[in-house]
C-alpha cells in the first residue's frame, strides 16, 4: 500500500503540492488526474522519491519511504517516465534487460533472460527485439519501456500465470503511460496494468483521457492548482460539476444502456443528448 | 488480444553473451599478436621466435637463439616502450567510453573535463617559467618534475571544474560540460601566453609535449603509470551497468536503484588518476580516447559490459601501432604520437562513418 499524507512541496514560492493525501492499496490501479499544472507529475516524482517533499509522510507497505535505499525501492518500485530519450545505440533487448538490473549482479540469470522474453511479449515488441532502440517509433518505443518496468518488478514465479503475486507487494508508477499510443495499444497498455493489479500489484497512473480513467481506475485521484479535489470510485469524482471545476470545462456523462461505465462528452453548453442522436449522426458520416 | 492471455513459449537469448566473449577473446588475441610483433621492429629487427626465445630466457629456461644485443634492445628500450603503449592506450580507450557514457554525448572525452588541458598548463609553464621555485622542483624530482606537475595540473583542474559544476550540492552533467569548456578555454588561454614568451629551445619541448610522445618510456616509467592505469582499467568495467542505467537520464537510472553521484565521483576519479598519469608521462595524446568507443559501438553495440573492456583492449591495440608507425616511419627520427593517431584513425573513422551510414 502506498501513503501519502499532507504532502506540502513548493519551489520558492509557488506551491506545487499543498496538503495532498491519497492512498493506493495493492490490486487497485489509481488514475491521477487533473488539468495541466494541477501538480499530477510533482506528486508521481514525490511518491518516487525523485524529490522530498517540504512536509507530509509517504509511506510504501507501512514503511516510510525514506527508510528505503535507492537499490531496495528499485527491487518492487517501477517507473514509466515521460521522458524517454535513450543516448547511444542499445538495442531494445539490451534496454528491457536493463529492467533486470536491480536483481543481479554481473551476468543475467536464464530466469532474468526468461523474464525479459515474457515481458517483452506481453507488449507485443517482441519482434523488435534486435532493433535500435532510437530508430523505433514513439509508440513501440514506450511499449519498450513497459517491458523495462514490468520486467524490473516481476518475479520469474510470476511468469506463471495463475499465480498471484501479492506476498511482495510492488508498485508501478507510470507517468502518462499512453501518450503516442494508438488506440489498439492505448487500451493493451491499460489493460496490461489492470491484469498487473489483479495480480496484486498496486498502479498508480497519470491519465489524460478522463474516460480511459472511468474504464480503467478503481479510484480516480482529480487535482486542481496542486490540491485534491476528489479521490475515491471514478464515478463519484469525475462528475460533471467536479470536471468544470478542475478542467474548466462543460461536460455530459452518459451512461448507455448495456455499457459497463458511462462516458463524458465534453459540450461549451450543456446539453441533453437525445437517444439515438448519435447514431443518426454516424449515419450521416458514413 | 487474446493471443496474448495464453503463456507464450519463452526462448533465451543466449546472443549478446557469446558475441561478448568471441569479441573479447579475439580482441585480446589481437592485442597480444600486435605487442609480440611490435617489440620486434626498429632498427634492429627481432623476429617472433627469437622474442619467444628471449622471454624464455628471461624466465629462466635458457636459450641461445638470440643474440645479446637483440636481449638487450628488446628488454631495455622496446619492451618499457610498448608497455607504456598498452597502458596508455587501455587508459585513454576506456576512459574514453566511460566519459562518453557519463556525458551521455558520444563527443565527450577525456580531456572534455580539463584533465589534458590543466596537465599542458602546469606542464608548459614549468618549461618556460625557468624560476626558482621550479628549478628547485626539478633537482628533487629530477627528470619526471616535468610530470608531477603535470599530474597535478590535471588533478587540480578537473577539481575545479567539479566545483564550478555543483549546483546545490549536486554535480549537473551539461553545467559540468560548460565549466570544463570554460577551463580549457582558460588554461588553453595561459597556455598560449606561455608558448608566446617561450624562446626556440623551449618551443621545440613544448610542441613535442603537446602532440605526445611515448619516448621517454623507461621500466621507472611504466612502474609509476602500472599501478595508476591498471586502477581504472581494473575498476571501471565494472561501472558498465550503472553506465547502461544511465543513459536512460539520471532521474531513471535513479528508479533502477543507482546511485548517479557516485557514479560520477567514480568516473572523474578514475579518469583523472588514469588520464592524469598517462598525459604527464606521455603528453596529451588526443584522438583515442575520442575514437575507439566510437568504433567498438559501431560494431558491437552501446552495452556498456561490453563497450569498456573492448575500448580498453582496442586502445591499446591502436596506440601500440601507432607508435610504432611514430619510431619506424621517419627513423631514426620520430614523430609525435598524436600526429600519427590523428592522420591514420581520422581517415579510417570517417569511413567507418560513411560505410555505417549506407547500411
Amino acid at each position: 500500500m502506498i501513503e501519502a499524507s499532507h504532502i506540502q512541496y513548493t519551489i520558492g514560492r509557488k506551491t506545487l503540492l499543498d496538503d495532498v493525501s491519497m492512498k493506493a492499496h495493492s490490486g487497485e490501479l489509481v488514475a491521477i488526474v487533473g488539468a495541466n499544472g494541477a501538480g499530477k507529475s510533482t506528486l508521481l516524482k514525490v511518491l518516487s522519491k525523485e524529490i522530498n517533499p517540504q512536509a507530509g509522510t509517504i509511506s510504501f507497505n507501512d514503511t516510510p519511504l525514506k527508510h528505503y535505499s535507492r537499490e531496495q525501492l528499485a527491487r518492487f518500485r517501477a517507473v514509466l517516465a515521460q521522458q524517454n530519450a535513450l543516448a547511444f545505440n542499445f538495442n531494445v533487448l539490451d534496454l528491457v534487460m536493463m529492467g533486470r538490473y536491480p536483481h543481479f549482479n554481473g551476468r543475467p540469470s536464464d530466469h532474468d533472460r526468461e523474464i525479459v522474453q515474457y515481458c517483452l511479449q506481453k507488449t507485443g515488441v517482441s519482434h523488435l527485439t534486435d532493433r535500435i532502440f532510437m530508430t523505433l517509433s514513439g509508440g513501440e518505443q514506450q511499449r519498450v519501456h513497459l517491458a523495462k518496468v514490468m520486467a524490473q518488478l516481476l518475479d520469474y514465479e510470476d511468469l506463471n500465470e495463475s499465480t498471484t503475486c501479492t506476498e511482495r507487494p510492488k508498485y508501478l508508477l507510470l507517468d502518462e503511460p499512453i501518450t503516442g499510443l494508438d488506440l489498439y495499444y492505448q487500451h493493451n497498455l491499460l489493460d496490461i496494468a489492470k491484469t498487473l493489479t489483479e495480480r496484486g500489484f498496486c498502479v498508480v497512473a497519470i491519465l489524460h483521457d478522463l474516460n480511459l480513467a472511468l474504464q480503467y481506475a478503481h479510484r480516480v485521484l482529480l487535482m486542481k492548482e496542486g490540491r485534491v479535489l476528489g479521490f475515491g470510485k471514478p464515478t463519484d469524482v469525475l462528475t460533471p460539476g467536479n470536471v468544470l471545476h478542475a478542467f474548466n470545462i462543460s461536460v455530459n456523462l452518459i451512461h448507455q444502456a448495456g455499457m459497463e461505465c458511462p462516458f463524458i462528452v465534453p459540450c461549451k453548453e450543456p446539453v441533453n443528448l437525445k437517444p439515438g442522436l448519435l447514431s443518426r449522426q454516424s449515419q450521416f458520416i458514413s | 488480444m487474446v493471443d496474448q492471455l495464453t503463456l507464450p513459449k519463452l526462448s533465451i537469448v543466449r546472443y549478446s553473451y557469446t558475441k561478448a566473449t568471441v569479441a573479447l577473446v579475439a580482441l585480446s588475441l589481437m592485442l597480444v599478436g600486435v605487442v609480440a610483433w611490435a617489440v620486434g621492429v626498429g632498427a634492429v629487427k627481432i623476429s617472433l621466435a627469437e622474442v619467444w626465445a628471449i622471454f624464455l630466457n628471461e624466465i629462466g629456461f635458457s636459450n641461445t637463439r638470440f643474440n645479446e644485443q637483440q636481449a638487450v634492445i628488446l628488454m631495455v628500450i622496446r619492451l618499457p616502450r610498448v608497455l607504456m603503449g598498452v597502458l596508455v592506450g587501455a587508459v585513454l580507450g576506456i576512459t574514453g567510453a566511460s566519459m562518453q557514457g557519463l556525458f551521455r554525448n558520444p563527443l565527450a572525452d577525456p580531456g572534455l573535463i580539463g584533465i589534458s588541458s590543466g596537465a599542458s598548463l602546469f606542464a608548459v609553464s614549468m618549461i618556460v617559467l625557468e624560476i626558482n621555485f621550479i628549478k628547485e622542483l626539478n633537482g628533487l624530482a629530477g627528470l619526471y618534475g616535468l610530470s608531477f606537475a603535470s599530474f597535478f595540473g590535471a588533478c587540480l583542474t578537473t577539481i575545479l571544474v567539479y566545483q564550478l559544476a555543483k549546483v546545490g550540492g549536486k554535480a549537473v552533467v551539461t553545467t559540468m560540460l560548460l565549466a570544463g569548456i570554460a577551463v580549457n578555454a582558460l588554461s588553453g588561454a595561459v597556455t598560449g601566453l606561455m608558448t608566446y614568451l617561450a624562446n626556440d629551445a623551449q618551443l621545440r619541448s613544448i610542441q613535442f609535449w603537446g602532440l605526445g610522445s611515448l619516448g621517454g618510456a623507461s621500466w621507472d616509467a611504466v612502474k609509476v603509470a602500472a599501478p595508476l592505469c591498471l586502477i581504472p582499467i581494473v575498476l571501471v568495467p565494472r561501472l558498465g551497468k550503472a553506465l547502461n542505467a544511465f543513459a536512460l537520464g539520471e532521474s531513471q537510472a535513479e528508479h533502477l536503484g543507482i546511485n548517479p553521484v557516485r557514479l560520477k565521483n567514480q568516473i572523474i576519479v578514475l579518469t583523472t588518476l588514469g588520464v592524469g598519469v598517462s598525459v604527464a608521462l606521455c603528453g596529451a595524446i588526443g584522438f583515442v580516447g575520442l575514437i575507439i568507443p566510437h568504433i567498438i559501438r559501431l560494431f558491437l553495440g552501446a552495452d556498456h559490459r561490453l563497450l569498456l573492456p573492448a575500448s580498453a583492449l582496442l586502445g591499446a591495440i591502436i596506440l601500440t601501432l601507432a607508435d610504432l608507425v611514430a619510431r619506424t616511419l621517419v627513423a631514426p627520427a620520430e614523430l609525435p604520437i598524436g600526429i600519427v593517431t590523428a592522420l591514420v584513425g581520422t581517415p579510417v573513422f570517417i569511413w567507418i562513418l560513411i560505410k555505417n551510414r549506407r547500411m
